[in-house]
C-alpha cells in the first residue's frame, strides 16, 4: 500500500482526514467546553468553598493544611492564607496528634469517618461535627483529606442540658422517699423507683419490672375503685390503699395515679406516687388507743377526775362524778372552786380554804379529805388530791382525782369503836365462855349422876316391890285383927315405898328423859290444860294472862307439861301461907315467854345461881332434881330459863322458847 | 271358882316368894320359878291359866320365855312385871300377845283386880 494512492484512494483519505478534522474540532470544542465549563464549576465550587457557612479544610495525608476556606479561617481567628501549610499539631495545640491519627486512618482505610469534637478556639471553645472523606488522586490512592465541620455547640448544650435535666429527674426518682411507679397501657410495671421496691419489700427495683401493677392491691374493692377513677377521670388522688409486699405483709400507702395519653388519645402509661403512711397509720392507731384506754380510764374508774385553772375555774370534770355527787359534770364545772367550798360540810370550809387556796396559787399540789353535800342533799367524804401546776397555751392547769371515801371513813369509825369496845366484849366473851364452860361441866355432871341414878334406881325396884308386896301381905293378913299401929306401920310400909319409887322415877327421868315427840305447839293451849289439873289449896289464887296471836313452837307437850308442873307445885309450894300464882304469855323477839310467878317466900340471892343445879334444894323432902330437870328440857328445846325472887315478896320463873322458823 | 293356876317367874326371890303367898291367901293355886328354864319345866307339867313373870332375868328373859310358854299352853294368859321402863320391850312384849305390863313396885291391888278379872 506505500507509494502509490489511487484518487479513489486519496478521496478517501481526505474524507478520512476532512472526518477526523471535524471529529477533532468537535473534540476541541467539547474540550473547551468541558474546559469552560471546569472552569466555570471550579469558579462555583470555589465561591463555594470560600462562601460555604461551615467550615471545610483539606490536609494532606502529612497533617498540613492544604485547604482552608474563609469560615474556617475566621474560626481560627484570619484569613486562609494565614494559615495553609500549617500542621494539625500547629493548628491544634492540645489535640494535633488525635487529629493526625484520624486523618491517616481514614487515608489509609479509604473510608469516610464522622467525629464530634470540642475545639478550643481564640472566641472560645466549640463543639463541631467533622466529617472526614478521603480525596483520592489519578491513581486513586488517597492523598488528601476533606474535613467539613460543623458547628454543634448549640446542639451539645442542648443536649447536656437535657441529659443534665434527666440525671436531675433520675436522682430525684431515685432517691425520692415516695414510691414511683410507671405501668404500660396493658397495667405491666415499666418501671418502679427504689422507694416504691422498698415500700412493696422487694430488694431492687428491678424485680417488679414486668409484674402485673394491679395485683399488688391487697384489696379488690379498691383496686376496683382506682381502675374506675381512672377510667373516668383520668387520674386518682390521695387513696389510702393497703397494698401486698413480697413477704405478704400489709403496707398502707396514700396513692396517685395520672394516665398519660398521646395526641391520639392513646394510654402511653400510668404514673403512680405512693406515700408509705403504714406508720402514721400506726400512729394514728396508737393514738386512738391511747385516747380510748384514757376515755375508758377516766369513765371507769370509779373516782371522778377533773381538770381545774390556777383561778379556781374547773374545766374538765369526768363523767363518773354523778354517780358520787349527784351533779353532772357540767353542773360540777360551774362555779368553779367557790362552789365547791359551799357544798362543803361547814366544819370544813376553813380546813379547805387553807389547804387549797395557797397551793392553786403556787401552782402546787394538795390532798384533802373533806365532807361534801350531794345534789340530794347527803353528805359523803370525798378524798381529793391534785398533780402540780404545768402550763399551757398561757394558763396553769391543775389535774385533780376525787375519790368518795365514805366507806372508808365509817370503817375507820367503826373500828375505832370497835377498839373502844373490846375490852368490854372481851370481858362480855370470857363470860360467855365460862357460861358454856359451866353448862359443859353442869351437862356432864348431869350425865354422870343419871347413869348413876339409873342403875342404882332399877335395882332398888325390886326389893321395894319386895317390901311392899310383903307389907301387902301382913296387912291382908292381920288386917281385922291387928290392932291400929300395926295398920298404921303397914300403911306407912306401903306409902314410904311409894315415896322411894318416886325418887327413882325422877331419877331416871332426869337420867333418860325418854322418846320426844316434837311437834307444833301452841303454849296457851298448854297453859290452859295445866291450869285445870293444878289442885292448889283454897288459900292460893291463880291468875291467867295469856297474849292472843301467840305464835306456836315446836315442843313436846308432854316434857313441857312436866317442866311447867314442877314450876307450879314449886310456887304452891312456897307460899304455904296462902298468896297469888300467875301464868303469863307473851312473845318477845323470836320467843314466846311463859312467866310462872308466885307471892310467896323467895329465894335468897346467894341461892339463885345453884336452884337450877342438880341435887341441890332447900326442902325437907326431895331430892332437888325439878328444876335441873326442867332446865335440861327447855334446852333441849333450844329455850333458856331464868329466875328472879326477892325474899318475902315472892319468885318469878321465865320459860322462854324459840317461835317456829318461818 | 277361885281355882286358877298361876305362874310367878321372878329372879328375886323375896319377891316371887311374898306374890306366891299373897295370891296364895287369895286362893289361888300359885306355883313360883326364879328363871325362864324352870319356868319352861313347870309349865310342861301343870296347866296353868295365868304367868305372871319379871321381864329382865338372867338366861333367858320374860318376852322369849312367853313365847316359848306359848307353844306349850297357848291359851295362857301373861302378865308381865318390870323394874325398867324400856318401851321397846313392852311394846316388843305387847305384840307377843302380852296381856298387861306393870310397873314395880307394883300396885297390887291393880293386879289383883286384874287377875280376878283374867281369871274369871
Amino acid at each position: 500500500m506505500s507509494g502509490k494512492m489511487t484518487k479513489e484512494q486519496l478521496m478517501k483519505e481526505l474524507d478520512s482526514l476532512r472526518r477526523r478534522i471535524t471529529e477533532m474540532e468537535a473534540l476541541e470544542a467539547e474540550r473547551r467546553q468541558v474546559e469552560r465549563m471546569l472552569a466555570e464549576s471550579e469558579e462555583k465550587y470555589r465561591l463555594l468553598f470560600d462562601n460555604y457557612g461551615d467550615p471545610i479544610t483539606v490536609y494532606g495525608i502529612d497533617g498540613r493544611l492544604l485547604l482552608i476556606n474563609a469560615i474556617g479561617a475566621k474560626n481560627f481567628g484570619g484569613r486562609p492564607e494565614d494559615f495553609v501549610g500549617k500542621s494539625c499539631a500547629e493548628l491544634f495545640p492540645e489535640q494535633g496528634s488525635t487529629y493526625l491519627e484520624r486523618l491517616r486512618t481514614v487515608a489509609l482505610s479509604g473510608l469516610a469517618a464522622d467525629f464530634e469534637d470540642r475545639v478550643k478556639l481564640p472566641s472560645g471553645e466549640r463543639w463541631f461535627g467533622s466529617s472526614m472523606q478521603p480525596i483520592r488522586g489519578e491513581k486513586s490512592n488517597v492523598h488528601a483529606v476533606q474535613i467539613i465541620s460543623h458547628d454543634i455547640t448549640e446542639r451539645k448544650q442542648a443536649e447536656e442540658a437535657l441529659r443534665q435535666s434527666e440525671e436531675r429527674f433520675r436522682m430525684l426518682f431515685e432517691s425520692t422517699r415516695e414510691g414511683i411507679v410507671l405501668s404500660g397501657s396493658d397495667g405491666r410495671i415499666l418501671s418502679v423507683n427504689p422507694a416504691a421496691a422498698a415500700i412493696l419489700g422487694y430488694n431492687s427495683p428491678q424485680e417488679l419490672v414486668d409484674k402485673f401493677g394491679p395485683e399488688l392491691y391487697a384489696n379488690l374493692e379498691q383496686r376496683k375503685t382506682v381502675s374506675r377513677q381512672l377510667r373516668e377521670k383520668g387520674h386518682t388522688e390521695d387513696m389510702e390503699l393497703a397494698l401486698k409486699r413480697k413477704d405478704c405483709t400489709l403496707v398502707y400507702v396514700l396513692g396517685s395515679s395520672i394516665i398519660r395519653k398521646d395526641s391520639e388519645g392513646k394510654v402511653l402509661r400510668v404514673e403512680t406516687v405512693w406515700v408509705d403512711i403504714t406508720e402514721r397509720k400506726r400512729a394514728e392507731k396508737a393514738l386512738q388507743e391511747s385516747e380510748e384506754k384514757y376515755r375508758s380510764l377516766v369513765t371507769n374508774i370509779p373516782d371522778a377526775v377533773w381538770t381545774a385553772t390556777s383561778q379556781g375555774d374547773l374545766v374538765f370534770m369526768s363523767p363518773n362524778v354523778e354517780a358520787i355527787t349527784g351533779y353532772t359534770p357540767e353542773e360540777m364545772c360551774q362555779g368553779g372552786y367557790q362552789m365547791l367550798f359551799e357544798r362543803t360540810y361547814p366544819d370544813d370550809v376553813k380546813m379547805m380554804m387553807e389547804r387549797i387556796g395557797p397551793q392553786v396559787e403556787k401552782g402546787m399540789p394538795f390532798d384533802v379529805e373533806y365532807r361534801f353535800r350531794r345534789k340530794d342533799g347527803g353528805w359523803i367524804w370525798l378524798h381529793t388530791r391534785t398533780t402540780a401546776g404545768y402550763e399551757k397555751d398561757g394558763t396553769t392547769y391543775t389535774d385533780g382525782v376525787s375519790t368518795d371515801i365514805t366507806e372508808r371513813k365509817r370503817m375507820e369509825q367503826e373500828l375505832k369503836e370497835y377498839s373502844e369496845n373490846l375490852e368490854l366484849m372481851v370481858e362480855k366473851r370470857t363470860r360467855e365462855l365460862k357460861d358454856a364452860q359451866e353448862k359443859l361441866v353442869r351437862t356432864e355432871k348431869l350425865a354422870a349422876i343419871g347413869q348413876l341414878a339409873g342403875g342404882v334406881g332399877h335395882e332398888l325396884r325390886n326389893p321395894l316391890a319386895a317390901i311392899k308386896t310383903s307389907a301387902y301381905f301382913l296387912k291382908m293378913k292381920l288386917g281385922k285383927t291387928a290392932e291400929e299401929k300395926v295398920n298404921k306401920h303397914l300403911d306407912m310400909l306401903e306409902k314410904q315405898v311409894d315415896a322411894c319409887n318416886k325418887i327413882i322415877t325422877d331419877l331416871l327421868d332426869f337420867s333418860r328423859p325418854g322418846k320426844t315427840n316434837i311437834v307444833e305447839v301452841d303454849i296457851n293451849q298448854v297453859v290452859r290444860e295445866m291450869v285445870k289439873t293444878i289442885g292448889a289449896p283454897a288459900n292460893v289464887e291463880i291468875a291467867t294472862s295469856l297474849a292472843a296471836d301467840l305464835p306456836k313452837v315446836m315442843a313436846d307437850s308432854g316434857q313441857l307439861e312436866r317442866i311447867f308442873s314442877n314450876l307450879i307445885s314449886n310456887a304452891i309450894q312456897a307460899m304455904p301461907d296462902g298468896g297469888s300464882l300467875s301464868l303469863r304469855t307473851s312473845q318477845s323477839g323470836g320467843f314466846v315467854e311463859v312467866k310462872v310467878a308466885d307471892t310467896g317466900v323467895g329465894i335468897p340471892q346467894e341461892n339463885l345461881d345453884k336452884i337450877f343445879e342438880p341435887l341441890f334444894t332447900t326442902k325437907a323432902k326431895g331430892v332437888g332434881l325439878g328444876l335441873a330437870i326442867g332446865r335440861a328440857l327447855v334446852e333441849r328445846h333450844g329455850g333458856t330459863i331464868g329466875v328472879e325472887s326477892q325474899v318475902g315478896k315472892g319468885t318469878t320463873f321465865t320459860v322462854r322458847l324459840p317461835v317456829v322458823g318461818k | 271358882m277361885k281355882k286358877a293356876n298361876i305362874l310367878v317367874v321372878d329372879d328375886d326371890k323375896a319377891l316371887a316368894e311374898g306374890t306366891v303367898d299373897v295370891l296364895d291367901a287369895k286362893g289361888y293355886h300359885v306355883s313360883a320359878a326364879n328363871d325362864g328354864f324352870a319356868a319352861l319345866e313347870l309349865v310342861k307339867r301343870v296347866p296353868f291359866d295365868i304367868v305372871l313373870m319379871d321381864v329382865r332375868m338372867p338366861g333367858m328373859n320374860g318376852v322369849e320365855t312367853y313365847s316359848r310358854i306359848k307353844e306349850i299352853r297357848p291359851k295362857i294368859k301373861a302378865i308381865m312385871m318390870t323394874a325398867y321402863s324400856v318401851e321397846d320391850v313392852v311394846e316388843e312384849a305387847i305384840q307377843e300377845g302380852v296381856y298387861k305390863v306393870l310397873n314395880k313396885p307394883i300396885d297390887l291391888d291393880g293386879l289383883m283386880a286384874l287377875i280376878e278379872a283374867l281369871a274369871g
